[in-house]
């Protein structure tokens, strides 16, 4: 008979720390037309984004849940708040950033890391950026970078609100409506044509107050023959209660432009991440999502590339870990709408400790998309005998002058590469997380170096449970 | 009213979750006209008919199925522990309207059915439905072939109850301009080290449409299970719609699933050798499509059957 290790709940302690939020701004919880015009005057907003908000609302209430997905019954939209806003304004220098709010960063590494590797950086918290920077000399490029509510009532008002919410209306699902109506933070970035930003810009947004809910919303333009490197990250402590996460995100990709959108998710495990993602990509642009899933209690997360000009490409490479507790359906959509655009998709997933996996997925060939070509490959891998994986692919095939591939498979870690490892003197968890690494490569070879080790800090952290 | 559904469900707004079908009666009880042999009891079966095989049985039961608008045909097939059954089940129609063919196969331990399934109905619309279970060691060899027909609704769902129970399923398919045919397939893995292979081929001319939807579903306990799905579909035309959903459910660590599909035209080296060797582009299609077909009926071992088909597929 096969013999189990048993590995024990993982100490998650540099992820789940907090800090009191007395002196904070929050609206009541509940969700209803004054709450949603307090966060509205709270921002000051313009009058057409006050209609928005409203008009959202309305479609949240009238619009039913989506049905394919993992239950949010334990998400009551009664006990979430929607808007909490730290003790203080955006700052471009740590320093002043109030000094609790500072240690949550720096002890997340934002600091160093902008420091070191980064182009600029953005620091949410709560519902409120309270950090936003970016180098000078990519700054005198005309790149820029903000918070949406400073571009709302800049010089670039007029771009935002011809893009805003234009990717992902607020018909489009019962969260997006959400999103539209309680939005809050995030950054807009505008790159200029022909303007490359060699080195990446980074959003961390970090929720830390019990039965909050976080919206920032990111939206970013690349002009014709640009680039851009952008990434995301993300965490909060745990709590006993439900938080909420229904963020988006809208990127268009210009004439010829390129955008790689990296995102390590690691949600706490009370968090219900409703997120949405969405391209549009112009002739000859490119679209890369590099997706690592780690946290959450339930996500539904399909970054969608919508590949409109003559040969648009679109990449997506994702890694979703889903363990104790966790019920993640997570995965992409493209539409290919333009002739001789081409797709790949290469994703990896692993259950563990009873967690849920679900690949979902959708390639759409519209009748315009002759010598379109696609390729989709999932690997499941299933770590134990209490967990679940299951993968629910469509595609929608309208043009006969295409070339269409599908790929998927659901297997086990092999006994005999465990058996190799543990008698090169491994022990079972260390062979099995070498093994989880290697399996989620597709990833962490597609991200910045410093970044990839944390994704394998997080599997490793998630089959053995240290770091080190 | 809704058929073909996925166990699993997906976005509304891509339609595949099920088939949409005018709501019907189907209260016109329509037997089969059958050759039976000896070997096999046959038996009234409610509005149905019933056939029990119990030893090992060469020759074919033959069902032939003209179905009318509203018919409604009930077939039961029982093969006892051990015995060999050797089905072909020929589905048409000389009207219009929806028929429903209804067929249920059980297969005992150590038991085989080899279960060949014809369905070409021309201005009728079809509603197919197979639903079996296997027993420990059974193998069931499913045989389909679904070719002019207006529409054609085929719903297969097969438990592999028992240990080491089997499913090979082989389709081959093409649909005219035109034409739709909409496929569910459910495999629900129970037994330990049970294995299914669905393999499915066709070929869609413009103006047609086709849904595949393939679930395999490896229950928890079905340890050392494997299950895999294959579809490959060839388009010939500017514009069809090809929907296919490959989809694996897995409850359980010990198991395999695999699935995967191409889609696409002609190679176009291919295109061009044959063109080089003085085939036409119209011919080429056909001998393409004929090809795919043809793959499964070599699978028939009936030349009765094979023959038929042959003639109709060259027509």
């Amino acid at each position: 008979m096969k013999e189990k290790t048993h590995v024990d709940d993982i100490n998650r302690s540099i992820y789940d720390f907090r800090f009191d939020e007395d002196d904070f701004y929050k609206v009541d919880s509940g969700l209803t037309p004054e709450i949603v015009m307090q966060i509205s005057e709270e921002k000051g907003d313009p009058e057409w984004m006050k209609e928005f908000r409203l008009k959202s609302l309305e479609i949240f209430n009238r619009i039913p849940m989506t049905k394919a997905g993992p239950s949010i019954e334990g998400l009551n939209m009664d006990n979430i708040v929607t808007y909490v806003r730290p003790n203080t304004k955006m700052h471009a220098d740590w320093d002043e950033v109030p000094e609790e709010i500072k240690e949550t960063f720096e002890r997340l590494g934002i600091p160093q890391a902008e420091r070191e590797s980064l182009a600029g950086v953005g620091a949410q918290y709560d519902s409120e950026l309270v950090y936003h920077n970016i180098r000078e000399d990519v700054a005198a490029q005309g790149v820029i970078y903000t918070d949406i509510e400073s571009a709302l009532h800049g010089p670039y008002a007029d771009m935002i609100r011809e893009h805003f919410m234009k990717l992902i209306p607020p018909t489009d699902h019962k969260f997006a409506a959400l999103h539209g109506a309680v939005w809050s933070g995030g950054s807009f970035v505008y790159v200029p044509k022909g303007v490359s930003v060699e080195i990446p810009l980074q959003s961390y947004f970090r929720l830390n107050a019990p039965g909050a809910g976080q919206f920032e919303h990111t939206l970013i333009i690349v002009d014709e023959g640009a680039y851009l490197h952008f990434i995301e990250g993300c965490s909060a402590p745990k709590y006993n209660i439900a938080n909420l996460h229904a963020g988006a995100v809208e990127l268009f990709v210009g004439k010829n432009a390129k955008i790689r959108y990296s995102t390590i998710e690691n949600w706490s495990k009370n968090m219900y991440n409703l997120n949405t993602k969405r391209a549009i990509v112009e002739e000859g642009g490119t679209i890369e999502w590099v997706s690592g899933s780690f946290g959450s209690h339930v996500s539904y997360l399909y970054p969608m590339s919508i590949l409109n000009g003559k040969g648009a490409k679109s990449e997506f490479t994702g890694v979703t870990f889903a363990g104790k507790d966790q019920d993640l359906d997570t995965g992409c959509k493209v539409l290919m709408n333009a002739p001789d655009t081409t797709s790949y998709v290469n994703t990896r997933s692993i259950s563990k400790d009873g967690g849920i996996n679900t690949f979902r997925s959708s390639v759409v060939v519209t009748e315009k998309a002759k010598g379109a070509k696609s390729a989709v490959s999932c690997q499941s891998l299933m770590v134990d005998n209490i967990s679940r994986s299951d993968t629910i692919p469509v595609m929608d095939i309208r043009c006969a002058d295409c070339d269409i591939g599908h790929e998927a498979t659901i297997g086990r870690i092999s006994d005999d590469t465990v058996f190799y490892l543990m008698s090169r003197g491994l022990s079972e968890e260390e062979a099995k997380a070498l093994i989880v690494s290697g399996f989620a490569d597709n990833v962490s070879k597609e991200l910045p170096l410093e970044y990839a080790v944390e994704m394998n800090n997080l599997i490793r952290l998630e089959m053995v449970g240290v770091i080190g | 009213m809704k058929i073909n559904q996925m166990p699993a469900i997906t976005w509304g707004r891509l339609e595949v979750n099920e088939a949409v079908i005018d709501d019907m009666e189907f209260d016109k009880v329509l037997l089969p006209s059958e050759t039976v042999p000896a070997a096999v009891k046959a038996e009234d079966n409610g509005d149905g008919r019933k056939y029990h095989f119990s030893d090992e049985n060469k020759d074919a039961l033959r069902l032939d199925i003209a179905i009318e608008n509203d018919s409604n045909t009930n077939i039961s097939i029982e093969v006892e522990g051990g015995a060999y059954a050797f089905v072909i089940e020929d589905i048409t129609s000389a009207s219009t309207g929806t028929g429903l063919v209804e067929t249920s196969y059980s297969v005992g331990a150590k038991a085989s059915l080899k279960f060949v399934q014809i369905v070409r109905t021309s201005d009728a619309v079809a509603v197919n439905r197979i639903n079996g279970n296997a027993a420990e060691d059974a193998d069931v060899s499913l045989i389909q072939i679904f070719v002019d027909s207006k529409a054609n609704y085929t719903d297969v769902r097969t438990v592999l109850e028992g240990d080491r129970a089997n499913l090979t399923c082989d389709t081959g398919y093409i649909v005219d301009s035109g034409n739709l045919l909409d496929m569910n397939y459910v495999i629900t893995h129970k037994g330990k080290a049970s294995e299914c292979l669905l393999s499915i081929d066709g070929v869609l001319y413009d103006g047609s449409s086709k849904t595949f939807r393939g679930t395999i579903d490896l229950k928890h306990g079905c340890a050392e299970a494997k299950g895999t799905e294959n579809e490959n579909v060839l388009l010939i035309g500017d514009t069809m719609i090809n929907k296919t959903i490959p989809v694996i459910l897995c409850d359980e660590e010990d198991v395999e699933g695999n699935h995967g599909a191409t889609i696409g035209k002609l190679d176009e080296d291919l295109v061009f050798y044959l063109e080089s060797r003085g085939i036409d582009r119209e011919n080429i299609d056909r001998i393409m499509a004929a090809a795919r077909i043809n793959r499964v009926a070599s699978l028939i071992g009936d030349e009765e059957t094979a023959a038929k088909l042959t003639k109709y597929i060259q027509e």
